[in-house]
């Protein structure tokens, strides 16, 4: 299988799981979701051993560094702004809002906590302090 | 601003027309880091750099040029 065949395979089978998972959520069957989140994993695995040639390189890792660097964030900033808006809007009138609002805040200083913590984890792993 | 710059094509056909998957697969990269290093759109980091420039049996520098801009 070539490295073009296996992306597509990926994407689709990604698919199916996400559709699959949703599904049986949605009709409170955890169990089943569980299943195929691991019978999903299988078939990635099966699929990427199938693969002529190299997957992933350096190349890859970069990209995914800074995808990841993206993703952390958009993610933070989203949350951060999310839960302001929802703690101005529920102040003195929802408290669901206002918990919503705190949840979300304190998610977004989990995500750098958990960051900083991973950044000062690899510098000291590659030298980076003295 | 600085660029650096590759003869990995040229290399390659000068090597009996080696094709992208038979570099990949000596150097241990994919067809694709190949790709977009002979495109310009990548730097390798200097162990790759290394990998090529012993595949093609020549100095790093007869590979990779870096060029500098001010």
């Amino acid at each position: 299988m070539s490295y073009k065949t296996f992306r597509i395979w990926q994407g689709i089978t990604a698919f199916i799981i996400a559709a699959a998972v949703a599904v049986s959520v949605s009709f409170d069957n955890w169990i089943n979701a569980f299943a195929i989140i691991i019978a999903g994993l299988a078939v990635l695995i099966i699929i990427r051993s199938r693969v002529k040639g190299m997957v992933a390189d350096e190349r890859t890792y970069t990209i995914a560094g800074k995808a990841s660097r993206l993703t952390l964030n958009i993610a933070i900033i989203g949350t951060a702004l999310a839960g302001v808006i929802l703690l101005v809007v529920g102040r003195g009138k929802s408290d669901i809002l206002m918990d919503v609002g705190f949840g979300l805040e304190y998610g977004a200083c989990a995500l750098m906590i958990i960051n900083a913590l991973a950044y000062n984890y690899y510098s000291r792993k590659m030298g980076g302090k003295e | 601003m600085a660029k650096i710059s590759n003869n990995i094509r040229r290399l390659r056909f000068d090597h009996n027309e080696m094709t992208q998957e038979d570099l990949a697969n000596k150097v241990g990269c994919t067809r694709q880091t190949i790709i977009a290093l002979e495109q310009g759109k990548y730097v390798p980091s200097i162990e790759l750099a290394f990998r090529i420039a012993r595949v093609f049996g020549v100095n790093i520098e007869k590979v990779f040029q870096y060029e500098e801009h001010s």
